[in-house]
């Protein structure tokens, strides 16, 4: 746990954990998606997990959030661990998956409805109406989930994620879709979620977004952890100038030529 | 029932959110007289289901002879509902709500308890159906129902728990099970419930069909068989229910049946099982199914495709243009995805000729039974083929609707692209039915003008069905799937559709060979000339009239696809 905490930010020390992830594997039939993963993320961090496709980071995601059984590894949420208090640590996350799929049949405010009964939150209607406001779907309260259009639905995941006030967030991909206004508006409360205490973990291409929201970065590789620290760390560890964007990092830190043939590292690159 | 608070709370809400969307879509009047013929429809079907032939009938058989109906009955639904499982392994949850579901706070016994309570639910319906269809022709109604009821509500437990078990052991069963040629036994089982079904709908009181009950009968003799008896042994209690005569004979085993629904229904959710990674890949299987379904239909236009190969590639028959690209491209897609359906056509209609073969022997002119049988076979392949073939094919627009956007930014006059999409299909059928019924023909060994007149006509008639149907789908795409919603304005839509079809085909018919009727009667008659010829001149005026039709048709389907709206039409 200690060798971890050399990957925080002075800032961060001090703070509670909000994840744990300890030598997470996760095998399919034929490949290896995960492999001997360890990284945290702290209250009130927003942390980016980067990788190029198929490196593992939405299995990473679902294994946290529990949608994927952890084959191997130990995952904690708030101090609850994922296998033993799998309810606790659930009641203590919320999960915005690629690609929200709203109830079709049911209304924008129905669904804060249920995920507010989900997570036992007797006084809804209020917060619901502020987030309503806040993603701009107030008009659409009565709107069906089936009627939403790509950016509607990411909205409405938002507002069903905020609504239980979470310690951990999970988000894969969370802007897509969205307008510019609406990209700006859910940067804002991504960043006011964080202010509030709550753990971020963002996991997108958009290296802009990561290089604007982040904290620290995560970038793994084919299922292996490629880097982990703050955006000068990085740059520090890869020999790169200070004027070298995340876009930089990421490309020299997944470089399939020689890069490769180092052997993966703990909390950064060696 | 339901389990936790929330999961009960988005039952109700799913369940009033399906009522709303329905009477959203009762807007325009149309919806509701689409509905209205829906609702007859159905309701007429269930009618008949429940009274048939024989209202309140009861089998005049022996008391063990009839349990032991029921029970064959019951065996079968149970083996083909666990059957049903294997396609559902793991706890089945739609897409919208697994990775929901699976990241909630909420216990996994919890979600087993949800998913139970929506599979009862749903089967109630299905349980009070059958529950009526054997009420009334049972012994004692109300034990009937109550037998049937309780079995129908016992079997979706008995699937869950099967379902659940495939899970276990890392999903090594699962695997294992994916080897059985399942769709073979549910399509057989089907078949024997169907039969059960019609059995049921049939019988007059008096006597059973085919010979049941009959002291004689093999039915009778697998009755008193000692294997047969430990087979059904599981849903004998369900049987001694179903055909209970009296208080006493009921009321121990509807205790016992009660007692093991509880026990089924506790021990199903207490399960030790992590489904979460099995349920992941059925619900996305599942997802991708019904997507296929409402999408493309069920053809073989969505069967696998073939790893493409130096021979899957089909040749460019029609030109190196647009519309020769257009029609290559469905000839590959029947090339690479329809093997296994064309194989299976052409066993068929193998199998149809030969049938067929025995058509008009036995006569005493054998010359003109053989006439006769030859003319009779080759209606039978011709008609019979042509629906078959282009309802099991459909490689043309009701297989493309999901490329639409692209469809119709081609650079190709409507018409043209209508055409060069349905020729191919049009033209394999023909070539199809053509060699089977000229096969025929040559094995039987007779020879009669008709099948010049089959040669020449044969691919107009396919090409003027084929064009029919996708004129009228372009017009208005209307698909059945699972879970689709407004089915029964669907049905409707879909009755409508087929009348106007059939009204168009009545036209088109009219069309072409009235004025070759006319022009074979002045010829006969006017100037003189022999039947054959004037049925030779008739043909030929038919001949150009059903090619004067088919333009009409690749017309009308140019228009129909060119106000075809993407964003509108979108076949659910």
């Amino acid at each position: 746990m200690d060798s971890l905490n050399s990957a925080l930010p002075t800032a961060a020390i001090g703070r509670r954990d909000a994840l744990v992830v300890e030598d997470l594997s996760k095998e399919y039939e034929n490949h290896r998606a995960v492999e001997g993963l360890s990284f945290r993320a702290v209250e009130g961090e927003i942390l980016g997990l980067v990788g190029p496709n198929g490196a593992g980071k939405t299995t990473t995601l679902r294994s946290i959030v529990g949608v994927l059984p952890i084959q191997h590894g130990r995952i904690r949420v708030c101090g609850h661990d994922l296998v033993t208090e799998e309810v606790a640590a659930k009641s203590r996350l919320a999960w915005i998956p690629d690609d929200p799929q709203p109830f079709d049949t049911l209304t924008v405010l129905e669904h804060l409805h249920f995920h507010a009964a989900l997570y036992g939150i007797r006084d809804w209607k209020d917060r619901a109406d502020q987030l309503l406001e806040r993603f701009e779907l107030t008009e659409k309260r009565d709107a069906l989930g089936g009627e939403l259009s790509r950016g509607m639905r990411q909205k409405l995941a938002f507002c069903t994620a905020w609504i239980h006030e979470p310690g951990l967030v999970l988000m894969d991909e969370p802007l897509s879709g969205l307008d510019p206004r609406a990209i700006r508006s859910a940067k804002d409360e991504i960043r006011r979620l964080a202010q509030t205490g709550t753990a971020v973990v963002l996991s997108s291409h958009q290296l802009d977004l990561i290089q604007e929201l982040a904290d620290r970065i995560l970038i793994i590789d084919r299922g292996v952890k490629r880097f982990e620290g703050t955006l000068r760390e990085a740059r520090t560890s890869l020999a790169l100038g200070d004027e070298k964007s995340l876009e930089d990092i990421f490309l020299t830190a997944t470089d399939p030529g020689p890069a490769t043939d180092r052997p993966p590292t703990g909390a950064r690159l060696e | 029932m339901f389990g936790h608070p929330a999961l009960r709370l988005l039952f109700w809400m799913k369940l009033r959110g399906g009522l709303r969307l329905q009477v959203r879509k009762l807007r325009r009047p149309s919806s509701w007289i689409f509905l209205l013929i829906g609702l007859v429809l159905a309701g007429g079907w269930i009618a008949l289901m429940i009274f048939g032939r024989s209202i309140g009938a009861v089998p005049s058989v022996e008391p063990s002879v009839l349990r032991f109906g029921v029970e064959v009955g019951l065996t079968v639904l149970v083996v083909l509902t666990l059957v049903g499982a294997f396609q559902y392994r793991g706890l089945y949850l739609p897409k919208e709500e697994i990775e929901l579901a699976f990241s909630a706070p909420v216990d996994r016994s919890q979600l087993v308890r949800y998913r139970l309570g929506t599979n009862l639910f749903r089967s109630m319906f299905a349980a009070l159906l059958f529950g009526f269809l054997t009420a009334r022709r049972m012994p004692h109604p109300v034990f009937a129902f109550v037998g049937m009821f309780s079995m129908m509500m016992t079997i979706p437990i008995l699937g869950q728990g099967l379902a659940l078990l495939l899970g276990a052991g890392e999903n090594r069963l699962a695997k294992v099970a994916r080897k059985f040629p399942l769709r073979i036994v549910s399509i057989a089982l089907g078949a024997l419930v169907g039969y059960g079904v019609v059995l049921l709908m049939t019988s007059d009181g008096e006597r059973m069909p085919f010979g049941i009950g009959d002291s004689d009968s093999l039915f009778t003799q697998l009755a008193e068989n000692p294997v047969v008896r430990w087979v059904l042994l599981p849903v004998s209690p369900w049987g001694r229910i179903i055909t209970a005569r009296s208080t006493a004979e009921f009321l121990p085993w509807f205790a016992f049946v009660a007692g093991v629904w509880i026990l089924l229904y506790e021990l199903v959710v207490r399960a030790k099982v992590d489904y979460r990674e099995l349920s992941l890949a059925t619900s996305a299987e599942v997802a991708k199914r019904i997507s296929q379904a409402r999408r493309g239909g069920w053809a073989a236009n969505r069967s696998r495709v073939m790893q493409p190969t130096k021979s899957s590639g089909a040749p460019w028959i029609f030109g190196r243009d647009g519309f020769g690209a257009i029609a290559w491209l469905e000839t590959t897609s029947m090339f690479r995805r329809a093997r296994g359906t064309l194989i299976l056509s052409f066993l068929l209609l193998t199998l149809l000729a030969i049938l067929s073969r025995g058509i008009g022997s036995g006569g005493d002119d054998p010359e003109a039974e053989a006439r006769n049988g030859l003319i009779a076979g080759t209606m039978l392949i011709s008609l019979l083929g042509t629906a078959y073939l282009c309802a099991g094919l459909k490689f043309d627009f009701r297989g493309r609707l999901e490329q639409m956007d692209m469809v119709k930014a081609w650079p190709l006059a409507p018409w043209r692209i209508f055409l060069a999409t349905i020729l191919p299909e049009s033209m394999l059928v023909s070539v199809f039915l053509l060699v089977t019924i000229l096969g025929r023909a040559i094995w039987a060994g007779t020879y009669h003008p008709l099948l010049v007149g089959v040669v020449l006509f044969q691919p107009l008639v396919v090409l003027t069905w084929v064009a029919l149907d996708n004129a009228v789908f372009l017009h208005s795409p209307v698909r059945y799937a699972p879970g689709q919603e407004s089915a029964l304005q669907n049905m409707g839509r879909s009755i409508v559709l087929m009348l106007l079809r059939g009204l168009v085909l009545l036209v088109a018919v009219a069309v072409a060979f009235a004025p070759a009727a006319g022009v074979g009667f002045l010829v006969r008659y006017a100037l003189g000339t022999s039947t054959t010829t004037a049925v030779a001149v008739a043909g030929g005026v038919g001949w150009l009239g059903l090619i004067a039709v088919d333009c009409g048709l690749i017309w009308l389907g140019g228009r129909m696809l060119d106000r075809f709206d993407v964003a509108r039409d979108r076949g659910v």
